[in-house]
């Protein structure tokens, strides 16, 4: 009896293939913890957020950095695929660039296990943990240059019950999910030859788990939304491959003091928006009402979509102001809309 | 133009029908020219194509490379180089590699012969970035592919093993992949093995090393600063452990390993060319001459001398515009035989390199048609120039002359002049290029004057071989038969130079073209003969003086054509008796090099070692079981490292110091002062060393890594052109990572058989090459003697083609004499004489262009060793002349030129007085 439930516990807490499982109760440390987790399959460190231009100019920008295992069958030995992904929005003129990055673990892609530091070739996300300042550096192609300095105007959060964000009702189909929903950014946004000083405010997950998807699920929808009142709402819904929300799929609001209220929520897509690029169709015009409140997210350009050259894997990732019932714009937002097109499951697993 | 139209329509084509054979052959003289030129550049590229292939087949061209200056480059340090660069969109892709050798059980191959693969280890994941896609057959998998990705073109399946020799172990790879042609991709070499690059590290057993860092920037408006910035930030970060070089630094590099080679080719396709020159000249002469009837018809009918000039141009232009593309074909299948060879050599100087078929390019191929045509244009320029400027009278006139040249054509003193020019000329020095390249561009000046001026100076030998002959038969005359007697050309002018001549001299032409006495050419009696037994025996020894006579009092006041036929033969001569001087005095210095250097008893190198660049080595456990071995006494291990100094690839030798000096081995070009050659970080550099990067004994070097050494001695070292610097073993295994060997060489105990261990050592270790003493030194020789493999090709062509004009020239005088021959004929001379005549002519000809050929040859062999072998290769070689090579060349062509004469002289015999053609 005693040798079964010992069984039964070591198999909860890993995958078949060895990885770890996240788990309820889990303490964090920091710095420790915002670096990377390498027991689990998958982690990202993911930032998003909105600038203006000294000059009034508008972008939206999205920098993110994965991290993927892989273990191999005969000796066991585990591997390590570096992507990362950025993009900017020039709204003003919609032009979207974007560029995806896949290295091997070694001396042009990492992520520190100790302290916030993750590279990818000539892309980097590192924080300062005497001054608490997030520094990220990416190029698109040779088309733009971020450079922006990120302070934590509001203190970390972490999603989920005890620690632990669900996916699906699979016991792995889980995440540890933590996030600085609001940092004020500064820096520089290089267009062409044009630089712009920016400022402006931006979203950091940082999210690690071995199986994102669950059994009979497709993707997800994904919001993080800034008002302009101070607080926050974090919400994904786990869409199932008939089309349905999964229970899994939840709302959070966090509060102006960085209190977290999960909520019920409703979500309608307004509009869909297709792909030139990969045929993909996008509900990227997005109606959620939670709490008594209604929002729609109105995206500021309609091609925001990643265009996974290296993975084949497109997805639209992209600003958007909220707007509430009367149309007036209350916020910004970025949403996230995976596994319209491809599998997303050949990256993340089950 | 209507004009120009209707001459060509009804003058040049018709003769183009009537005489067929001779347009063929002109075109195909154009063809050899234009195609043998074409042949040597197609092969050239073919060959050194491998230099540009490292991983173009698999991205784009890096903007630069990093190369480590000691060895390898750590991965540490390419994590140094990234944190440098920051967030500047620069794309890192380290590779590693090595040469493998195909390895066949029981086979094995001659130094040089066998074939040498690239084993190349980059990273898979990485490459995706710049390609954006997986190449066919890879994919972005973290876990690194085990096996080797190869070229569709070797023709094996996913799963199938391939046997290598690496460093001196035999190794087997699976086929993981099969890389196809992709549309705008250059092509995977199918010399090229692809591993990701993990497994290659595993596979060399070189993990965190990688050989060089391809660089590839990010394209965009900034380009110009983002690559000024990369190269600064790499530069300064490297201190002294890698070096930068740009794409153009590289093709430059590439380039100069071979440049000096390639040089040499191309110049001597020119030079072949050249003798091409005379020969297209010699016939576009002979049209002129066949036609001259017709012009004078023409010219009487009001046709204008430019219409006449520019017909004949045009006439030229379309037999070159013919020639020219005959010899695209000529010049593409010349190349296709020519490229193994021309690799080979290639291999074995300077190192690995993947033959590619020698695809014809558009450009080489305009390149090749415009030689044609540009060398059809001039040669036909003065012909027809002549035929326009001649009055109609003299060209109605058969007897009449059509062409003599301007004075400058027979100016013997200009000949004098340029020959002395080039002895001016051989004086200076080599013009110095970037990487310690050296183009000795003067001496070949030198040489292009000196054949030239010998040319025009060798029609001064034909009036030796006339006194030659004369004060022989005229000591000895015989009775002339009365055929002969009665011929009044022999009387009254034949005799004494040929009609054409006499009209320069300012001799009387009366109608129908019959010539009276000169003051200056009067008959001469023929001497009583003088009986008795010498008569008889030079009865024997020339059986008809008189044609020998006849034939001889052609080249008394030589015409143009001989002068260029005498030029021609000369040129061809002298380049091939140069470049045999050149070979015997190799030859000869090598064999007395091997004797000095070469003493062990065996020789042991990887058997994947096949050229001056391979990386195959021997492991320091292997070095160890052969110093094991019950009959060995001695093993002495020579470490090597290729490195890059002041911008010039060269290497750096480790040699064992006490072994090195008890043996003697070098050959010095300055012995070291110092009793031990090697203390106190002392160094010796070969004599190519010193020459390109202008060291002596006594300066200072610093070598890659900031390691500074002193010359002490300066020695002959003939295996390897771009110069070494041997230091002491323990100094090179602390400067750089140097445990394996490069070659180890094998002191046996008195009384063993060294062909029995040399067996039992190659047997026990399959990955080795095994050589005794004595195999070595034929190897050595034979390699060297492969290098002028190309060379003797050439110069047969040459001589071919000296010797072809030659025939032509007899042909254009004969038509030019058929008033003569048919008198003479009608005289009663046969056909059987008049072939004699020419044979005379021919061989007096050929005579004087050998012997000033052979003469100018002693001096460009001179040049050859002491200005462009030594501007070129740094090596000082001990001059030896070829004098049974000489004679055989004397005799060669005297006696083909005699043939082709008689040949020519029979043809004219037959030719009707009014035949045309």
């Amino acid at each position: 009896m005693i040798v079964c439930c010992f069984a039964i516990s070591v198999h909860a807490q890993t995958t078949p293939d060895g990885f770890a499982i996240p788990q309820k109760g889990r303490v964090f440390e920091f710095p420790k913890d915002h670096g990377s987790h390498e027991a689990f399959r998958t982690e990202w460190w993911y930032l998003t957020g909105h600038l203006d231009g000294a000059d009034g100019r508008r972008f939206g920008f999205q920098v993110t950095f994965f991290r993927q295992a892989g273990r191999e069958a005969a000796s066991g030995k585990v591997s390590h695929l570096h992507l990362a992904h950025a993009a900017l929005l020039d709204a003003a003129s919609g032009r979207f660039l974007h560029e995806e990055k896949l290295n091997r673990e070694g001396w042009d892609a990492f992520s520190s296990a100790t302290i916030l530091e993750v590279r990818n070739a000539n892309w980097s996300l590192k924080l300062d943990e005497a001054t608490k300042r997030i520094t990220v550096s990416a190029t698109i192609k040779a088309d733009a240059l971020l450079k922006l300095e990120l302070e934590v105007v509001k203190p970390l959060v972490i999603f989920g019950e005890e620690g632990v964000s669900r996916k699906g009702a699979n016991e792995s189909a889980a995440s540890h999910y933590l996030t600085f929903p609001r940092l004020k950014a500064t820096g520089s946004v290089k267009v062409g030859a044009q630089e712009h000083r920016v400022s402006g405010e931006a979203w950091m997950d940082h999210e690690f788990s071995s199986s994102q998807l669950d059994e009979g699920q497709a993707g997800w929808d994904w919001a993080a939304i800034q008002l302009k009142d101070g607080r926050e709402i974090m919400v994904y819904r786990m869409r199932r491959t008939d089309g349905s929300t999964d229970a899994a799929s939840t709302l959070t609001w966090i509060a102006k003091d960085g209190a977290l209220k999960k909520a019920a929520f409703d979500w309608k897509a307004l509009a869909t928006w297709k792909s030139p690029h990969s045929g993909a169709a996008y509900p990227n015009r997005v109606g959620i009402e939670s709490e008594g409140s209604v929002f729609e997210l109105r995206p500021v350009a309609q091609d925001q979509e990643q265009g996974g050259s290296i993975t084949g894997l497109p997805y639209w990732e992209g600003a958007c102001d909220v707007l509430d019932a009367r149309g007036e714009v209350i916020g910004r937002a970025f949403l996230e809309l995976a596994g319209y097109a491809g599998d997303l499951k050949r990256y993340l697993g089950n | 133009m209507s004009t120009v139209r209707l001459i060509l329509e009804k003058c040049a084509l018709r003769h183009w029908r009537l005489a067929w054979r001779q347009q063929v052959m002109l075109m195909l003289i154009l063809a050899l020219g234009s195609g043998v030129y074409l042949a040597m550049r197609l092969a050239n590229r073919a060959a050194l194509s491998g230099f540009e292939q490292f991983t173009s087949g698999i991205t784009r061209q890096a903007d630069f490379t990093i190369t480590g200056t000691t060895g390898s480059l750590s991965e540490k340090w390419l994590r140094e180089m990234r944190d440098a660069l920051a967030e500047r969109p620069v794309h890192l892709l380290p590779v590693i590699e090595e040469t493998v050798m195909p390895f066949e059980e029981g086979k094995t191959v001659e130094i040089g012969s066998g074939v040498t693969w690239k084993l190349v280890g980059t990273d898979f994941v990485s490459l995706l970035n710049l390609r954006g896609e997986a190449p066919a057959g890879l994919n972005g998998d973290a876990k690194a592919a085990e096996g080797v990705f190869v070229s569709e073109k070797l023709r094996k399946a996913v799963g199938d093993e391939i046997r290598v020799v690496m460093h001196e172990q035999v190794i087997s790879l699976k086929v993981s992949g099969v890389i196809t042609e992709q549309p705008g991709v250059p092509t995977l070499p199918e010399t090229m093995l692809l591993m990701d690059l993990p497994a290659a590290q595993k596979v060399m057993q070189r993990e965190g090393k990688v050989d060089r860092v391809e660089v590839v920037l990010t394209r965009g408006e900034a380009f110009a600063d983002l690559r000024e910035e990369t190269s600064e930030v790499l530069s300064k970060l490297a201190n002294q452990r890698w070096l930068v070089s740009g794409a153009e630094d590289r093709r430059a590099l590439a380039g100069t390993m071979t440049e000096a080679f390639r040089l040499n080719l191309t110049i001597l396709s020119l030079l072949a060319l050249f003798v091409g020159g005379y020969l297209i000249f010699q016939a576009l002469d002979g049209v002129v001459i066949r036609r001259r009837e017709e012009i004078g018809v023409l010219k009487s009918l009001g046709v204008t001398d430019a219409v006449i000039q520019r017909a004949f141009l045009i006439e030229a232009l379309l037999l070159g515009v013919i020639g020219g593309g005959l010899g695209l074909l000529v010049g593409w299948l010349g190349a296709q035989a020519a490229v193994g060879g021309v690799s080979k050599t290639v291999n074995a100087l300077y190192g690995a390199s993947s033959v590619q078929s020698a695809d014809l390019h558009l450009g080489e191929a305009w390149l090749s048609m415009g030689i044609a045509v540009v060398t059809s244009l001039i040669a036909a320029w003065w012909p027809a120039r002549e035929a326009s400027r001649t009055p109609p009278v003299h060209m109605l006139g058969r007897k009449a002359a059509v062409f003599n040249g301007g004075g400058w054509w027979r100016a013997e003193w200009l000949g004098w002049a340029l020959m002395a020019v080039a002895m001016l000329l051989a004086q200076l020095g080599a013009w110095r290029l970037s990487g310690g390249t050296r183009v000795p561009l003067a001496a070949y000046a030198a040489a292009l004057c000196w054949l030239l001026g010998t040319s025009l100076a060798a029609a001064k030998l034909m009036a030796f071989s006339v006194m030659l002959s004369r004060s022989r038969v005229g000591r000895f005359q015989v009775p002339l038969p009365a055929s002969d007697v009665a011929c009044p050309s022999i009387r009254c002018g034949a005799s004494e130079a040929p009609r054409s001549e006499r009209l320069d001299e300012g001799n009387s032409m009366q109608a129908g073209g019959e010539l009276g006495p000169s003051p200056r050419n009067k008959p001469k009696m023929v001497k009583e003969p003088i009986a008795g037994e010498r008569e008889s025996f030079w009865r024997r020894c020339l059986p008809d003086s008189v044609t020998l006579r006849l034939g001889m009092s052609h080249l008394r006041r030589p015409t143009v054509r001989h002068r260029f036929a005498v030029a021609a033969l000369a040129s061809a001569v002298a380049m091939t008796a140069g470049m045999a001087i050149m070979v015997s005095s190799f030859d000869g210095t090598m064999r007395g090099w091997i004797e000095r250097s070469m003493k062990a008893d065996l020789y042991v190198s990887s058997a994947g070692a096949q050229s001056a660049s391979s990386t195959h080595q021997i492991s320091a456990a292997t070095i160890e079981r052969l110093r094991a071995m019950p009959e060995v006494t001695e093993v002495a291990a020579l470490r090597a490292r290729s490195i890059t100094l002041r911008g010039a690839p060269t290497m750096v030798l480790g040699v064992d110091g006490p072994f090195t000096q008890r043996q003697d081995a070098y050959a010095w070009v300055k012995q070291p002062g110092v009793m031990e050659w090697w203390r106190d970080g002392g160094a010796i550099i070969s004599e190519s060393f010193a020459e390109r990067f202008e060291v002596e004994v006594g300066d200072e070097l610093e070598l890659p890594g900031g390691h500074r050494v002193r010359v002490n001695g300066i020695q002959a070292d003939y295996g390897n052109e771009r110069g070494a610097v041997t230091i002491s073993e323990e100094t090179f295994r602390q400067w750089f990572e140097g445990e394996m060997a490069w070659r180890v060489a094998l002191m046996l105990k008195p009384g063993a058989d060294a062909e029995a261990v040399a067996k039992r050592l190659a047997e026990a270790h399959p990955g080795l090459s095994v050589f005794t003493n004595a195999h070595l030194r034929r190897e050595a020789l034979r390699i060297f003697r492969q290098t002028f493999s190309v060379t003797y090709a050439l110069e047969v062509i040459g001589v071919f083609v000296a010797v072809a004009g030659l025939g032509l020239a007899l042909a254009s005088l004969l038509l030019e004499r058929r008033a003569d021959l048919s008198t003479l004929r009608s005289l009663g001379m046969t056909a059987r004489q008049i072939a004699a005549t020419s044979a005379w002519e021919g061989a007096g000809v050929a005579m004087a262009g050998a012997v000033m050929g052979l003469i100018s040859g002693g001096w460009l062999g001179w040049l050859l060793i002491y200005r462009v072998n030594k501007q070129c290769f740094g090596w000082t070689l001990s001059f030896a002349m070829p004098w049974g090579q000489f004679g055989v060349l004397l005799i060669a062509v005297v006696g083909v030129g005699a043939l082709v004469s008689a040949m020519v002289g029979k043809w004219a015999a037959k030719m009707k007085w009014e035949e045309k053609e």
